[in-house]
Parts: C-alpha cells; structure tokens; sequence
C-alpha cells in the first residue's frame, strides 16, 4: 500500500515492474519499464525486493517423488488400467449408506411426529372393545342360528324323561337327531327343521314386498286451506295420518309436518294429489325390499307353530311324572310366547308393506317485512370490534393450547436433531477456518 | 529448481527432444508401445513437479504421493479429451489443481464428521537456509496468505506458470491474476523482510515525498 502511493507519480505501475520481472510484458513494454527502472532507484529496489521474494521462495524445496510412484504409475500405464475400482465401490456404498440412513430415520421420525401416533394407544384400547361387542354379536346370532336346535335338545330331553329309555347315547345332539326321527314317526306332518318352505300363513304376496317411503317438501301459499286438501287426499286414497303437527312461528312461515300412511296401491295417486297443493321443493321416495325378511320371519313362525303342536301331541298322548308334565307346559307357554311375537313382528312388517309412509311438509310461503332497522355504524364498529378481541383472544388461546399440546415434542425433536446440526455446522465451520 | 532437475535427469529413449504437447498428441493419439512409451516420457519429465505440487499443499508426504499419483491416472484415462490447443503444462496441473480441490474437499467433510482438523499451511519441509529466512518463516508466510493469493504464488513461483496459464488453471481473469499477484508478493516481502529494512524503506519513502 505504503508503496504504491509512494509510486503514484511514476510512469510505470509497479505491478508493471512485477510483470517485466516475470517476463509477461510485449516487447517494448518490456524495453520501456527496464528504461525506467534504470533511471528510477525506487523501482530498482522494488525490483530488487520482488526478485529477493522469488529468490527466498525457491529455498523451499522438497524431497524427491518416491520411486514407489514410477512404479505404480509404469503399471497402470502398461496396463491403460481404468481408475481403481474400490473408489467407485466405496463412493456408491456411501451414499446408499446415507439414504438408507435418511429412509430410517424418516421411517422413525414419521410417525412420531404425526398425532395420529399419539392417539394409537386410544385407538388400541377401544378397539379390543369393538372386538368384543362383534364377538358378542357373533355369539347372539350363533344362538339365534342354534336356536331351533337347542329347543330339540330341550324336548329330547323331556322325551327321555317321559317314554321308556331310550338305547343311552352321549350327545345332546345324537338325541335331537333321534328325536327329529320319532317326530316323523309320529306323524304330525312336520316338515325338516331347517326348511320354512311352505306358504306363509295369512298373507298372500305376489312378487317381492317393498316397503315404501317417500318424502314431500311442498311451498303452499296457504297452510290452513293445504291442510283441507290433504284431509281431502286422505279420505279418497284411504290414508291416514300417523301423526301431524301444526307450528306458526313468530316472525316466520308457517309450516305444517305429518307422517301419512297410505295404501302402497294409492301411493302414486296420493303423491300426485300432494304436488298438486302446491310448488314442490324437496321429494325422495326409496323402497325397502323385505321379501327375504318376511320370508325368513314366516319359515322361524312355521317352525315354531310345529314345535308348539308337537309339544301339545306330546302332553296328550303319553303319561309321566308331574314334574315332566309340568315342564313340558312350561315349554309350550315360552313357545307360544315366542310365535305371538313373531306374529305381531309379521304384521307390522306386512303393515309397512301394505302401508306407504310419506313425511310431508308443507311449508307457507313467507312475505318477510322489514323487522328491524338496519343497524348503525357506531354499533356495526362496535360489533367488530368485539368480534375482533374474541377472535384475537380465540387465536391466542388456540397459540398456546398448541403449544403445551406439542411444545415438548418440538423441544426433544429441536434437541435430537438441532443438536447434531449445531455441531456439524461448527465443525464445519472451523475446518474452513483453519482450510483457508 | 529441484524438480526440473527432473526433467533433464531422467529423460527416457527417443522421447527427449520432443516437447511435451508432441509426446501428449502421440500419446494420445498413437496405440500400443509408442503410445506408452510416450506417455513414460512426459511421466519422466513431469513426476517431480507433480509431486512438489502436492508436497508444497498438502501435509502428509504419502497423501502428496497419491495425489500425484491419481493425478497421473487420470492423464491416463482422459487422454482422449485432450485438445492440443492447451499447453501440456497447464493442461496438467489444471487436473492436478482438479484432484487437489477434490480432495481437500473431502477432507473438510471427513473433519466435519470425525472433528479431526484438517491440516493446516504449507507442510513440505524447507530445508534449506538461505542468507535471508527460514524455510519455517517461508512456509509459514506463504501459508498467512489468502488461498487464492497463495495459489497464486506458488503456482507462479514453483510451478512457473505464466499469469495466462495461472488464470486458465484458477478460472479467472489474467488482470486480476497480475493485480492480486502483486497484492501477494508485496505481503511476503513485508514477511520476508526484517523490520529494520522496513523501517528503512518507509524512510526512504517519506524523504521521496
């Protein structure tokens, strides 16, 4: 520095000098600094420093290239060997090491830093439950399937207690099947157990049985005349209704809802009558095929019918203890008891069927008149206002409730990977300090 | 001026009164033995410079002997990329300063893992005393100076190369390589130079004002 200010007034740079010494200058460039540095002492002793650091420099020697080198070098170059293999080798292994490293540890980390992971344990405690519940299920329509099965035990065991022994046999179910055979011989005209083929009783169906419903959202420019009509519809279609309610809000349309029952027949006709009240705004109709339902209701109905019967034979025709006697009325009272249900299990059904529901809704259509003022702005400012503090207060709470749900595990995942971080860009940054 | 004791030492059968870009085209270009045995001559001239290259960089003596080494493999192997535009000189210590930045790469990233330092300065030992330092101070003033100041220095100085080549080899500009040039020698000689010629240079200069 100190010397190029020193030089500022010379006719040649110093870094010119330099580059003359060097022999990097065109010709006369080159006659034109030596000119100068002839005539000017301080660029000759410049020059002469320059050549002194050169000169001092070269003191620096080194040892002679070991003849191992010659060696290694005279081989490959016979060979026209390719780059050692083990380098390529060692590299490749290195980086599927590192992501392997990486897939892990997202592998692991993952999960962890998901809540989903934190509830799992929840989850796993109810879902044992659920286990449970299915399996208690599963154990009621096992018995429901081994029901008919299980009354046959019960009755083979009653058969024993009332005839003569019969040739001893170990299993409840050896038994029932003995018995189903002594049934047969008895000639009651039951069928098999597990059939229910025949007609079911009391209902004669064509086709399969559809349970309708449908719903009506209907816009009337007056309920009270709609609600005449619909009485109207329901006499000639033969419907009724379920239930009807009647509401007149303060301030709001009036509105009447009913749940009607009408003939599955007149259904069409009845929803035609309904539109014809008014604007419709909302209809779905679905059906609820219940044939397979009905079916099976009626064959477990047959069955119990033909349990009851045998029963009856039974207490007519043989003798016993009193107590068998007595048991064996105990089991027709359960059975009777049993087929009432199914009974009246069957009539609704058929009810359903024979029945339509319709939900309607009629809805008034509604003038709204203007209620209030609209507000001012003194009190529009003062509800925003308020509105914005719950907010802020809202979102403030909502900070911290995060935080205290997952401020520690951001702390330990900051701690396990921050860390190591810190101390690799530490590192880092002391090996390029002292590379430099 | 060790090393290109090398060049005239060692000279090896027809190869010597070619030059170097002659023997590299043969090399490359030719097959077989006269291949090779090009590719033996310029080894011969080039093997000490080489390995000082590295002496003067890197601390361990053997890690200077495979540096050159691979240095050397790899003139074997890119032979076919060599373009006879470029000197053979600069074409060579271009990939010798390649292998160097490779590997003082991969040393910063095995410090970063292991925590080891990496070596620090200039390493070679400088023997030789001579009236005016050390090799101790020597090595430890080019080593004071910035990495591409030193560079500089050391491939101007040791392996004589001119600003061109030294810009080709470096990536930058030839000005800046004269600029930074100067910068760095001007910062050794004050290293160099006891402190009483100091003083009596800054003398010097004020009475000049």
């Amino acid at each position: 520095m100190r010397v190029a200010e020193a030089r500022a007034e010379h006719a040649v740079a110093p870094e010119e000098v330099m580059a003359y010494l060097d022999g990097e200058l065109r010709v006369e460039e080159a006659v034109a600094v030596a000119a100068h540095v002839r005539e000017c002492r301080e660029c000759a002793a410049m020059a002469e420093e320059l050549g002194g650091v050169s000169r001092s420099l070269r003191a620096w020697t080194v040892e002679e290239a070991p003849e191992r080198l010659v060696g290694e070098i005279r081989r490959a170059a016979g060979e026209h060997a390719e780059q050692p293999r083990r380098r390529i080798g060692r590299k490749v292994w290195a980086w599927g090491g590192a992501l392997a490293a990486v897939v892990v540890l997202f592998a692991i980390g993952m999960p962890m830093m998901t809540p989903k992971y934190k509830r799992a344990p929840s989850a796993a405690l109810i879902a044992p439950g659920d286990a449970l519940i299915n399996q208690s299920q599963n154990t009621a329509l096992a018995q429901e399937n081994t029901y008919d099965r299980r009354n046959m035990a019960s009755l083979a065991q009653i058969q024993a207690g009332l005839a003569a022994p019969a040739p001893s046999s170990t299993s409840m179910q050896g038994k029932a099947d003995r018995f189903r055979g002594g049934v047969e011989n008895l000639g009651t005209g039951a069928q098999g157990g597990g059939g229910g083929g025949g007609a079911p009783a009391g209902y004669v169906s064509q086709g399969p049985m559809i349970a309708r419903t449908a719903s009506l959202t209907v816009l009337v420019k007056n309920v009270a005349d709609a609600r005449a009509a619909l009485e109207g519809v329901m006499t000639r279609e033969q419907g009724y209704a379920a239930q009807l309610s009647f509401s007149t809000p303060d301030g709001g349309a009036r509105s009447l809802q009913a749940s009607l029952r009408v003939p599955a027949r007149q259904l069409p006709g009845a929803l035609e009558s309904l539109r014809g009240l008014g604007r419709v705004e909302e209809e779905a109709q679905s059906g609820e095929e219940v044939t397979a339902q009905h079916a099976d209701l009626v064959a477990r109905l047959t069955n119990s019918r033909d349990e009851e019967a045998r029963l009856r034979t039974l207490l007519a025709q043989r003798t016993g203890k009193i107590e068998d006697v007595l048991q064996v009325e105990e089991e027709i009272a359960r059975v009777r008891g049993e087929i009432e249900q199914m009974e009246a299990e069957q009539k609704g059904l058929e009810h359903r069927v024979d029945f339509a529901s319709v939900e309607l809704k009629l809805v008034e259509e509604y003038a709204a008149r203007l209620s209030s003022p609209a507000e001012g702005t003194g009190t529009k400012l003062h509800n925003a206002f308020v509105a914005g503090v719950e907010n802020a207060g809202a979102s403030l709470l909502g900070l911290v409730l995060f935080l205290e749900e997952y401020g520690p595990v951001l702390v330990i995942w900051g701690v396990i990977l921050g860390v190591p971080a810190w101390l690799v860009w530490r590192r880092y940054g002391r090996a390029r300090a002292s590379l430099r | 001026m060790n090393e290109m004791e090398g060049r005239a030492g060692e000279a090896v059968g027809r190869g010597d009164q070619l030059t170097d870009e002659q023997l590299m085209a043969a090399f490359a270009g030719g097959a077989g033995g006269a291949s090779a045995d090009a590719f033996q001559a310029l080894f011969h001239r080039y093997r000490q410079p080489v390995y000082g290259f590295f002496r003067r960089r890197v601390a361990d003596a053997a890690q200077a002997e495979e540096l050159a080494q691979e240095t050397f493999l790899a003139v074997l192997k890119a032979r076919g990329r060599y373009e006879a535009t470029a000197l053979f000189r600069s074409y060579l210590y271009g990939i010798a300063f390649r292998v160097l930045k490779a590997h003082r790469r991969k040393a910063l990233l095995r410090a970063m893992f292991t925590g080891k330092m990496p070596e620090r300065g200039q390493p070679a030992d400088a023997g030789v005393e001579t009236g005016l330092v050390s090799g101790l101070v020597l090595r430890d003033a080019v080593g004071r100076l910035e990495r591409m100041d030193r560079e500089m220095v050391l491939l101007r100085e040791y392996e004589e190369l001119s600003y061109a080549e030294i810009a080709a080899v470096l990536g930058i500009p030839v000005n800046t390589v004269r600029s930074r040039l100067f910068r760095a020698r001007m910062a050794l000689r004050a290293v160099l130079t006891s402190p009483v010629e100091n003083v009596m240079e800054m003398r010097s200069a004020e009475e000049h004002a």
